[in-house]
């Protein structure tokens, strides 16, 4: 092996040395940039600032690690530097090889001898120093927490878009030279407060605002300008106010519409029509996830009842609570107690999306077996000043009575096993005669005992009655004349087909009674007297005349108590005999106010005045006359002029015609006046029709554009006629001479 | 080869006959009677002069083999495998091409239509409508049926707010999508899933009267392709309707009002005592009709009555009403129950049906209403509402007018359910179709069925009672000749010069027969299949196609021929006493 081939070796150890200095840079620089990326991306979305960052750390990284190697200075000799510090065994004379053969002395000679036979030993077994492990272990972090982090990163600091700015061509209308254009436009949107939104800059003078925005729209001209106005669809046009460089007009804006600019330079321009869309706040939403609508629960079931609901709204609630009805009893008797619960978790509602709960428990909402629990879950938004409200549907929850015993009613049986809530009138009527036929068999005690008895039921009734009445006290029930109620001349007609509340719905008012306790006949009538106006007045607080029943009945149910009264009384003096005839007139009253509940519909309805005896059945139709009505049903037909615009531009279409006239352009002005009508509730879909109808009254098309626009308001013009139902319509028929001829010779066979 | 002679006689035979034999018998007796020589030649001479003289008048022809076979008329989409074997079959034909077929052998290309004499066979697409008559007869072979719309059958008259039905048959080349676009963008669409002919239906319910054009957009895998069509939609003619009934029904009141809200006048006449009605007048004027009269019931279009009310009328009212019914009235009967056998000539014949209920279809729902037990018992009964069963709504021609039936009950429920759509299509065609209708003195129609191109004769046909009808098409004056046969019924013919809406009119009627042409290119394949259907019509029998044709053609006997026999005979007989 000769001195040549090492310096070869040399040669290439040190051009491989360079190399993986070189792959150790790329991917150290290579996860710099991964990082630096990953680190850019949480400040800005800017791609250029992300790129220049990242690559220029990139790059920095890269230089100090060339420089740190000098790999640009790196020559053999640094090499051979490096051999002969590491390998001892080529005793410091690997420079040697540098040296060229002839220049070297005799002893040169002999050691480059003996050092190229060690290096050629030694070369396969050279380490070339390099940190590429070390550097493809941080690019394999580097790439792999890049991947995994990306997705998640989000500027700390959003930067700010571009201001993008309104493409002011939109709005200038295309006018003659040296007309003054809108050179800049600002449309500024404010939410309410309440929705905690921002104030944003439009990107287009197409808006959409969130309901009761306030929207400043702030224009440049090209030069000064007398006025400018800004046009709204349905409302007074608003004036722009004239501001340092600009004009500004300021709008609450609460319904859907569409605007134009126009401005006066001398010379009137108008922009296009650009629409305003309304976000409406949303009422708020609730989903009750952990009931079903209709639940039942038995008594030895766990009696708390967990309910979760779900609330949420657009822009946030402000209150929630839950209104549980509890109805006890059943048939007649039922009674409801409402309750307004709030949520236990959390007590205030407040946020965009809430998960509320509750948990019911039944024995503490005073529920028992039979009763159940009527809820519904409502929920308020923040909007101002009026909030949105929502609820939602009744849920049930009911106990179920396991003990509740099923009456039967079978002629078979022959016992009534009806409950016996209170003796009827009737029964004690019935038990009163039993003993006075027994009287005899019974003891004296056994007598007035059973009397006794008897009284007290009819007392138990007379005071269920009284409740009816809405009095509870016995010294209410004064005594009263039977006359009162047997003169049927007396009633009071208008009161039997007035205004009466509750008449069916007795039950319901059995608690209220209590409320007026202490209220005489005697006081109305002495406050009538006081009070001329109140006999005018519909007055509904008045206790006498809250109760169900109309002035005569009232008469007869008073007139009953009293009778039940002095029957009590002569049974209770052991006088069943002399207590017989006011039951049996209690009886005959209760009977009558039965009836009189009955005949309430009947009485309303149609009062024929009364009838003539001398003319019934005379067959006389003399003053019966021909009556006759006249009316003009027939409806105009919608959007007439729009139905003439269509009529147009089908012709138009089908001509060919490029060509506008002045009757023509008048046509679609009347049609874009319809058309402005129904825009203005449905800007998105009716407003580009309007801009062309625009473009075309305006002289501001060429030829070519007059085609497409009319095949672009064909449609819009279609869809705003309403579909209708069909009209019979008469058929047109040509009669010619051969027709009837050819009839009467059909007629003639016909006879023959 | 000689046939057969045939005879051109001057004069009618008879005459010919009595006159020649009168004529031979006095010369044949003369020259007997000349008592001179040559007999026998004078004789001879006397027949050769009567059969002269018979030439002449007689005028005698025969058929003789011609030396042309005929021609063959190549029209666009020929098969040339076609035309090889006929001019294999028939080698003296001449092939003659159109201008827009492909060139084949030596045929000759020809510049009219009117320049083809002795047509024999027509293949390919076929010869247009206008020049069939003057090229008649010939055998036709058609080409193979174009791809696209190859039949198109829309309503005679398209009406607003209606459903408007087209009918057609489409020959798909592979999956389509065909669809219908109207003004406000696809009203109606179907698809076809594989090659074949597919019949297709759209509905289309315009919104608003006038000149519309849709258009048929067909789109498959290689090709999209859209064609427009017209669409006249006329205007409404509003009804005068008197309705009589007893008492007023739920089922009546509807109805008036419905006819009301569209405009239409109408009276309603309700009984209260014998002599005594409630009128209810709704966009007219009041008028008392306290008996029908034909005086009475002439400005009326349309009378509702119930059955009840028939029966009512006295027999001078019936005659009265139904003369007005043969003048053109329309009387439509709503049955509130059948009656028993009448003899009242305004009665519909009904007999009795086992069901008292139909389902029927209105729009896209069924719907089930109550009805009578009964169904008509005549052949005579044009139906206008039935079901699988029976006829549940129509009418009885009755001279110029109908007598119309209804007996679905309590079909004004569909107005309570707010079904106010399918309560119009169910009542507009009753009423339509049986109230009188709308005369007018002059018709235009057009010979031409739709597609129209430029440059196409279109024949025009009038009905006018006018002595001279003046027509116009696009306000330039057309003559018009009157029909030979046919009393007060006039032809034209005109050329459309440009694509668009095109109209007729005629001076005696201010509504003008509005008529579309079409772009050349589009509708094609409807315009081939139609012409190949009408040239298939025209065509001869095919059978003796195989077969080699012999050309005959009829030569008379030259006039000179007998005129020399005459002279020369003649002269013999004046030149014999000369001897």
């Amino acid at each position: 092996m000769s001195i040549s081939s090492s310096t070869h070796k040399i040669n290439q150890l040190k051009n491989r040395y360079l190399l993986f200095r070189w792959i150790e840079i790329c991917l150290l620089s290579a996860s710099c940039i991964l990082i630096a990326w990953l680190v850019s991306m949480m400040f800005t979305n800017f791609l250029i600032f992300k790129l220049v960052f990242s690559f220029g750390i990139g790059l920095a990284i890269a230089v100090w690690r060339v420089l740190s190697y000098r790999l640009f200075s790196f020559s053999k000799q640094k090499f051979i530097t490096y051999l002969n510090s590491h390998y001892p065994q080529l005793e410091e004379s690997a420079d040697l090889f540098l040296i060229e053969h002839d220049s070297l002395s005799g002893l040169q000679q002999l050691q480059a001898q003996r050092v190229t036979q060690r290096f050629d030993s030694l070369y396969p077994e050279i380490k070339i120093p390099n940190a590429i492990p070390q550097s493809t272990g941080i690019f394999v972090i580097s790439l792999v927490g890049y991947i995994l982090l990306a997705s998640f990163v989000t500027p700390l600091f959003p930067t700010k878009n571009k201001k993008l700015t309104i493409d002011v061509s939109k709005v200038n209308p295309t006018v003659e030279k040296g007309a003054v254009t809108v050179n800049n436009i600002v449309i500024t949107v404010t939410p309410p407060a309440y929705t905690k939104s921002r104030s944003t800059e439009s990107i287009s003078t197409d808006i959409k605002v969130p309901e009761g925005s306030n929207v400043l729209w702030s224009v440049q001209f090209s030069d000064s300008i007398k006025t400018a106005n800004l046009l709204l669809a349905g409302n007074d046009s608003v004036n722009f106010i004239a501001k340092k460089n600009s004009y500004q007009a300021n709008l609450f804006i609460s319904t859907p519409s569409f605007y134009q600019l126009q401005w006066n330079d001398g010379k009137l321009h108008t922009s296009d029509y650009f629409k305003i869309e309304v976000i409406k706040d949303e009422s708020p939403k609730i989903s009750i996830t952990s009931l079903s609508q209709f639940t039942k629960v038995s008594f030895v079931d766990q009696l708390t009842l967990p309910l979760k609901a779900t609330l949420s709204d657009d822009y946030g609630l402000t209150n929630a609570s839950i209104i549980a009805t509890v109805s006890k009893g059943s048939g007649e008797s039922v009674k409801f107690r409402e309750e307004k619960l709030r949520f236990e978790n959390p007590i205030n509602i407040s946020g965009k999306q809430v998960t509320a709960s509750r948990t019911f428990n039944v024995s503490k909402l005073g529920m028992e077996p039979g009763d159940e629990l009527y809820f519904y879950v409502e929920a308020w938004d923040n909007k101002t000043p009026t909030p949105n409200y929502s609820r939602t549907e009744t849920f049930f929850i009911a106990l179920q009575d396991t003990t509740k015993q099923e009456t039967v009613e079978d002629e078979g049986l022959g016992v009534d096993l009806m409950p016996e809530y209170f003796r009827s009138q009737r029964q004690i009527i019935i038990d009163t005669e039993k003993l006075l036929k027994e009287r005899k068999k019974k003891s004296v005690h056994e007598f007035k005992s059973t009397s006794n008895e008897l009284g007290y039921d009819q007392k138990v009734l007379r005071l269920k009655y009284g409740q009816f009445l809405g009095e509870e006290f016995v010294g209410q029930i004064g005594p009263a004349s039977v006359e009162v109620y047997t003169d049927e001349r007396t009633e009071d007609v208008a009161a039997k087909f007035g205004h009466v509340h509750d008449k069916e719905n007795e039950h319901n008012l059995l608690a209220d009674k209590k409320e007026s306790p202490t209220h005489s006949h005697e006081s109305e009538k002495k406050g009538e007297e006081e009070n001329p106006l109140e006999a005018f007045a519909h007055n509904h607080d008045s206790g006498e005349e809250a109760t169900f029943f109309v002035q005569s009945v009232r008469a007869k149910l008073k007139a009953a108590l009293a009778v039940m009264w002095d029957a009590e009384l002569y049974l209770r003096l052991y006088e069943p005999a002399k207590s017989l005839p006011y039951q049996y007139t209690a009886l005959k009253l209760l009977k009558e106010i039965s009836n009189d509940s009955r005949i309430y519909v009947h009485r309303t309805g149609f009062d024929p005045p009364p009838l003539k005896e001398e003319k019934r059945l005379t067959a006389d139709l003399s003053e019966i006359k021909n009556a006759s009505n006249k009316t003009v049903k027939a409806k105009d037909e919608l959007y007439q002029e729009i139905r003439k615009a269509l009529t147009l531009v089908e012709l138009l279409l089908s001509e060919q015609s490029n060509l506008l006239t002045a009757q023509n352009k008048n046509q679609f002005r009347k049609a874009a006046q319809e058309l402005a009508v129904v825009a203005v509730e449905q800007p998105a879909r009716y407003l580009r029709g309007l801009s062309i109808l625009k473009k075309l009254i305006d002289n501001k098309t060429t030829k070519k554009e007059v085609n497409l626009l009319l095949s672009a308001i064909r449609p819009i013009l279609s869809s705003v006629l309403p579909s209708e139902p069909a009209s019979p319509s008469k058929n047109k028929i040509t009669v010619h001479a051969l027709d009837q001829q050819f009839l009467k010779s059909l007629e003639e066979l016909k006879h023959d | 080869m000689i046939d057969s002679v045939t005879l051109q006689p001057v004069f009618p035979l008879w005459i010919i006959a009595v006159a020649s034999i009168s004529l031979f018998s006095w010369l044949v007796w003369n020259e007997y009677k000349r008592m001179i020589k040559f007999l026998l030649w004078r004789l001879v001479a006397v027949i050769i002069v009567s059969i002269s003289i018979l030439g002449l008048i007689l005028q005698p022809s025969w058929q003789i083999e011609s030396g042309s076979n005929g021609m063959v008329l190549l029209t666009p989409h020929y098969e040339t495998k076609t035309v090889d074997s006929l001019v294999i079959a028939n080698p003296s034909l001449v092939t003659v091409r159109t201008m827009d077929a492909e060139p084949y052998g030596k045929s000759e290309l020809i510049s009219s239509l009117n320049k083809i004499s002795n047509l024999r066979f027509v293949v390919g697409d076929g010869l247009p409508d206008y020049s069939l008559e003057v090229n008649h007869p010939f055998s036709y072979l058609k080409s193979k049926m174009p791809y696209g719309i190859i039949r198109w059958t829309p309503p005679t008259l398209f009406r607003a707010n209606q459903q408007n039905e087209i009918t057609g048959l489409f020959y798909a080349k592979e999956k389509t999508i065909l669809k219908l676009m109207g003004p406000s963008g696809v009203e109606d669409s179907t698809s076809f899933s594989k090659e074949g002919i597919f019949p297709f239906t759209f509905h289309i319910v315009p919104k608003q009267t006038g000149l519309f054009l849709y258009s048929i957009e067909s789109k498959n895998d290689s090709e999209s392709s859209s064609q427009k069509f017209p669409v006249e939609v006329l205007p409404e003619r509003k009804l005068k309707i008197f309705i009589s009934v007893k008492y007023p029904t739920a089922e009546v009141r509807y109805l008036k009002n419905f006819l009301a809200e569209k405009g239409n006048s109408v009276i309603a006449r309700f009984q209260v005592s014998k002599n005594n009605y409630r009128y209810e007048y709704s966009n007219t004027n009041e008028v008392r009709i306290n008996s029908l009269s034909i005086a009475a019931l002439k400005s009326f279009d349309l009378i509702v009555v119930d059955n009840e009310s028939i029966e009512a009328l006295s027999s001078l009212e019936q005659n009265q009403l139904l003369e007005s019914v043969r003048q053109g009235l329309g009387l439509l009967i709503v049955y509130n129950s059948i009656t028993s056998k009448s003899t009242n000539p305004l009665q519909i014949p009904f007999k009795n049906f086992k069901s008292d209920t139909a389902r029927i279809r209105l729009a896209s729902s069924y719907f089930t209403f109550p009805t009578l037990p009964a169904t008509v018992d005549s052949n005579a009964i044009e139906s206008i509402i039935q079901n699988k069963e029976r006829i549940l709504a129509g009418y009885l021609n009755k001279g110029a007018g109908k007598i119309g039936f209804q007996s679905l009950q309590e079909t004004y429920r569909l107005q309570l359910e707010g079904r106010d759509t399918e309560y119009a299509i169910l009542w507009t065609p009753i009423i339509e179709q049986v109230a009188k209708r709308h005369e007018t003195k002059s018709k235009i129609e057009l010979e031409q069925s739709f597609p129209i191109y430029t440059d196409e004769p279109i024949t025009v046909n009038v009905i006018s009672s006018e002595a001279a009808p003046k027509l116009f098409s696009n306000s330039i004056a057309l003559p018009l000749r009157e029909d030979v046969i046919i009393d007060d019924y006039w032809h034209g013919t005109t050329w459309a010069d440009g694509i668009g809406w095109h109209a007729f009119s005629i001076q005696e009627d201010s509504i003008p027969k509005n008529y579309y042409v079409s772009n050349r290119t589009e509708w094609q394949s409807l315009r081939i299949a139609q012409q190949q259907r009408a040239n298939s019509l025209a065509s001869q029998s095919k059978k003796s196609i195989t077969k080699a044709i012999i050309n005959t053609e009829r030569e008379s006997i030259p006039q000179l021929l007998f005129y020399l026999l005459f002279l020369i005979s003649a002269g013999f007989l004046w030149l014999v006493p000369k001897l």
